[in-house]
């Protein structure tokens, strides 16, 4: 297996956490949330796009709900090939971190 | 809101025509969602600013990714190209001649319209230059000719400020079309010489190469030369300050041989100008001899004036301030006649109009003819369209074998546009090369074209710009009209029928292919039937008995020393008799075929008034003349020595001058008639039968023989056919004897009468060579149209023969739909063609009718080589072995 890069990691975990509401902007925010780095919208596009055309994700077509306008966006779901790889990533980091201590009062 | 949704509107419009098809669907939605978050947390400005950064971010990319595919494309486009006209080279080939062809037809006819068109416009301030000429109308009849009196000239520089430049412009009076120059050893008739003022040089544009333009006319015997005349007598020399000798008359009863000394050198006349120079002798010159040439209203002989007006004066202004001037000739002239003129009036003619529409008396040169402009332009877009319809039908045919490929193209994601622009630069491609071999074509052309048409275009006439321009217009006319049918065909198949091999010829593409055949064959047999009428009518022309014989007429011309031979002509002639080989010898003032200048009026009774006189044709003849030239006589008799007088009491005329005299041939006999031009009063003998003098274009003109020597021409010696060379080298040392040193040049009557029918002849030619190319151009077309539908179903027929048709039947089965074909080609052409025709015709007193036989062979010959071109084709497709065609998959 082709090993994912960090920014496809966070990505990927971002869409799984997410369920059936993770496109762009969701993912972006999702991302924000949980490390506090901004990133640009291309930014995320463009591991999302690598994750997508990998067959990490699948894809649908829909439409923006929450907006008024209903213009088309694109809704995305981990499958199954990207459920494997997040399983095996975690075993590898479970192992790789294994007898790592957080120190007190730090954060990544 | 609005406002705001208004504002953005733009930016997101951009994005959306930036982004691919599927980045839309991804993104649409996103980039207005942050929009709106963006618009809530930082402000609708920083938004817009935003969004606006995020358009421009994208357009790189977008460029990159435009340019880099463009040209993957163009140049997978080119190859395609080149593929599928190596793949299909006979297809390729016929599609290039006929385009070729078409294509050089227009450029010549581009060519010779431009130069019809651009006559004069090349003189600075052309649009403010004129040329007076007068319309007067008296009791004899009606004039307008390019001619004014000498003193208008003079009274215009002196009276009236208007005018910036006049100058008059003079031909040598009676020897204005050869004028014997001698320099040595090197004699030769000039036909282009004139007095002129100075001032000309300021009006028309004659550029000076040596001398100067202010002083070069200023002195009496000074003359300005071009510098192709300069070469021909001078060669290399510098001819500034030497001298010519100039034989002229100006017409004070003998000829005078003098040296004029050169003093200037100018640019030969272009082929586009109405004025066409070789020598311009100084106007003092021409005042020496003819000093009332500044005084004398009465006289307008051909003398043209130019005036170049000044800025912002109109042209009907000046005329009208010419008025007292005309009225001051018609007060003139009602005292010397005793009659009122009717009318009188200058007008001006501009000067970028006298060639194409000035059509007067008296013209510098023959003027151009709009009749043949269109002629030759139609007859070139004829074959020109031929060589389009070529080009579509070829394509068209190839489309279905194309089907695969564009197929491939719309799957892959080809939109039609793309498609309909790959097939349209492809014809732009083949008609490129079209257009490399049309200029080959086109030398060959045009040497051809001058000869027939009588014009000196010449190849480097291409780099025109308006010749430029016109040629990229038909470069882009050609290459859109031919290929935008085709390629709109080829676009539009359906990528899912194509792949599941489903026939791709089409019903609809079927009918637009057949009827451009058939268009293309009613142009061929319109184009038939053209030129065989115009040959008929030439062949009836030149066929029927015209009452007078041309076979064996030498003509000599007596362009130098005329009043030695007006008055020995008795003796010249007997001197050319006693030659071998000559059996007759006659003199006149006119031979067959030349036009009688002029009208000359004859009125009943012993003296001479203008009113109620009778206008006829002069022609001074001698005794000889009637028996000479086998004029029949319709009543009374021949001019005869043995009468006596004939001389001094004698008229002969023609049938019709008898009718135009008032009388029938047997009643005009004895009366009595005085003419105009020498006041004699003689009485009419005899009647000639109707002479065809200028041929059967026009009707007989009334015509009056009278023995006088004033305007005695020509000698007409009639040889025997047994001894010509020995007869003409007689007739030469007879001619050193009378006229040394006058080069010695003679013509067949025969030769010079077949000038009479010169435009028509030269129609014909261009007619049959156009209909000849344009057949040709059809017949490969049909050829391989139909070399490919016997591809396309070479299969079928194998079939068929399998089962048991024979060759015949098969080869009928493929023939049976082009038949249909040209027969209703036919159908349209004929009377197409007959009302062109007929419409020609009108235009000739004596002409055919072009009968069935005529339209039946145009519509034959078409017929037969459409047979031709499809048979060939089918029966070898039909006689192949079935096993062949059948054997591969």
């Amino acid at each position: 297996m082709k090993e994912l890069t960090r920014k496809e990691e966070q990505v990927l975990l971002a869409v799984h956490h997410l369920q059936d509401d993770a496109y762009l902007i969701t993912i972006r925010e999702q991302i924000f949330r949980y490390t506090g780095t901004n990133y640009s919208v291309g930014t995320i596009y463009a591991p999302l796009n690598r994750l997508h055309i990998n067959g990490y994700i699948e894809s649908r077509s829909g439409r923006n709900t929450s907006f008024s306008s209903k213009k088309p966006i694109r809704f995305y779901r981990l499958s199954k090939k990207g459920h494997a790889a997040l399983v095996e990533l975690q075993k590898a980091y479970r192992l790789l971190w294994t007898g790592f201590v957080t120190p007190a009062k730090e954060k990544t | 809101m609005m406002k705001k949704e208004n504002q953005t509107k733009l930016p997101f419009g951009f994005l959306r025509r930036l982004l691919t098809t599927d980045e839309i669907d991804d993104v649409d939605g996103c980039f207005e969602e942050m929009y709106a978050q963006m618009v809530a947390e930082k402000g609708p400005g920083y938004a817009r600013r935003w969004i606006f950064l995020q358009a421009l971010k994208s357009l790189p990319g977008f460029l990159t990714h435009l340019v880099y595919w463009k040209l993957l494309m163009l140049k997978n486009a080119l190859s395609v190209t080149l593929r599928s006209m190596l793949k299909n080279k006979f297809n390729f080939l016929i599609k290039v001649f006929g385009l070729a062809v078409g294509v050089a037809c227009s450029m010549v006819v581009i060519l010779y319209v431009v130069n019809e068109l651009t006559y004069d416009i090349y003189h600075p301030d052309h649009e403010r230059i004129y040329r007076i000429a007068n319309r007067r109308i008296t009791e004899i009849g009606e004039f307008s000719g390019a001619e004014t009196p000498g003193p208008l000239a003079v009274a215009i520089k002196e009276q009236l400020s208007q005018a910036e430049n006049v100058a008059r412009v003079i031909p040598p009076f009676e020897n204005s079309k050869h004028v014997l120059v001698i320099r040595g050893e090197n004699r030769f008739f000039e036909k282009q010489v004139w007095f002129v003022d100075a001032e000309i040089f300021k009006i028309l544009s004659i550029p000076f190469l040596e001398g100067s333009a202010r002083t070069a006319l200023a002195r009496p015997k000074t003359v300005v030369i071009s510098a192709g005349t300069a070469r021909k007598y001078f060669g290399t020399l510098p001819p500034l300050g030497r001298s010519l000798s100039i034989e002229l008359d100006y017409d004070t009863g003998a000829t005078v041989t003098e040296d004029f000394q050169v003093t200037g050198i100018v640019r030969d006349a272009p082929a586009n100008t109405h004025f066409k120079y070789d020598m311009l002798i100084s106007m003092p010159t021409l005042l020496a001899y003819v000093p009332s040439l500044d005084q004398d209203w009465g006289e307008y002989h051909s003398k043209r004036t130019y005036v170049k007006l000044g800025r912002n004066v109109s042209p009907e202004a000046f005329a009208r301030q010419l008025r007292p001037y005309s009225e001051q000739i018609a007060s003139d002239f009602a005292k010397r006649v005793g009659k009122p003129m009717r009318l009188h009036e200058y007008f001006l003619q501009p000067l970028d109009s006298l060639h194409m529409k000035s059509n007067l008396t008296a013209e510098t040169e023959a003027t151009g003819n709009m009749y043949y402009v269109y002629i030759y332009s139609f007859a070139a877009l004829l074959i020109l369209l031929i060589g389009c319809i070529n080009f579509v039908n070829l394509s068209a045919t190839l489309a279905a074998a194309r089907s695969r490929e564009v197929g491939i193209r719309k799957t892959l994601g080809g939109s039609r546009w793309d498609l309909v622009f790959q097939f349209l630069g492809e014809s732009l491609v083949i008609t490129f090369f079209a257009f490399l071999a049309a200029f080959a074509f086109l030398s060959l052309l045009l040497s051809y074209f001058n000869r027939m048409a009588g014009t000196a275009i010449t190849f480097q006439a291409l780099g025109q710009p308006l010749v430029l321009v016109s040629l990229l217009v038909l470069f882009l006319v050609v290459g859109f009209s031919a290929g935008m049918y085709p390629a709109l065909i080829l676009s539009s198949f359906k990528p899912v029928s194509i792949l599941k091999n489903q026939d791709m010829s089409g019903k609809q593409g079927n009918v637009v292919q057949r009827l451009l055949v058939l268009s293309q064959f009613a142009i061929c047999i319109f184009m038939v039937v053209c030129t065989l009428v115009v040959f008929r009518q030439l062949t009836f022309m030149k066929g029927k008995a015209l009452g007078f014989s041309r076979e064996q007429k030498l003509i000599l011309e007596v362009k130098s020393n005329q009043d030695y031979f007006r008055h020995n002509y008795e003796a010249i002639k007997s001197d050319f008799l006693k030659n071998d080989g000559i059996t007759n010898a006659t003199v006149s003032s006119s031979v067959p075929g030349e036009v009688i200048e002029g009208g000359y009026y004859l009125q009943k009774g012993a003296t001479f008034i203008p009113r109620d006189s009778k206008r006829l044709k002069v022609l001074t003849v001698d005794y000889d003349f009637i028996r000479s030239y086998g004029i029949a006589m319709a009543a009374g008799r021949p001019f005869q020595k043995e009468a006596g007088n004939d001389e001094a009491a004698a008229y002969i005329v023609n049938e019709a001058g008898a009718r135009e005299m008032g009388f029938t041939p047997q009643s005009v006999l004895g009366t009595v008639w005085t003419a105009h031009y020498h006041r004699k009063t003689k009485s009419v003998i005899g009647v000639t039968e109707d002479f065809h003098f200028l041929g059967l274009k026009d009707s007989v003109e009334p015509i009056l023989l009278d023995i006088e020597k004033s305007l005695l021409r020509t000698i007409t010696l009639t040889l025997d056919t047994k001894q010509i060379s020995r007869a003409l080298a007689g007739v030469k040392k007879t001619w050193a004897v009378h006229f040394p040193g006058v080069p010695f040049e003679y013509a067949f009557l025969d030769e010079m009468f077949g000038k009479v029918y010169q435009y028509e002849e030269q129609m014909g030619k261009l007619l049959a060579m156009i209909s000849g190319l344009g057949i040709a151009i059809a017949f490969l077309g049909l050829y391989g149209m139909v070399a490919f539908y016997a591809h396309q179903r070479r299969k079928e027929m194998a079939i068929r023969r399998v089962v048991g048709a024979s060759t015949a039947t098969v080869a009928l089965l493929m023939t049976r739909r082009f038949v249909s074909l040209v027969i209703l080609a036919g159908v349209t052409a004929v009377p197409l063609a007959w009302m062109a025709t007929e419409r020609w015709l009108q235009d000739f007193a004596y002409r055919i009718q072009p009968g069935f036989p005529v339209f039946a062979f145009a519509f034959l010959s078409a017929f037969l080589i459409a047979m031709a071109a499809v048979l060939l084709q089918t029966f070898r497709a039909a006689r192949d072995n079935p096993v062949d065609s059948l054997r591969s998959e």
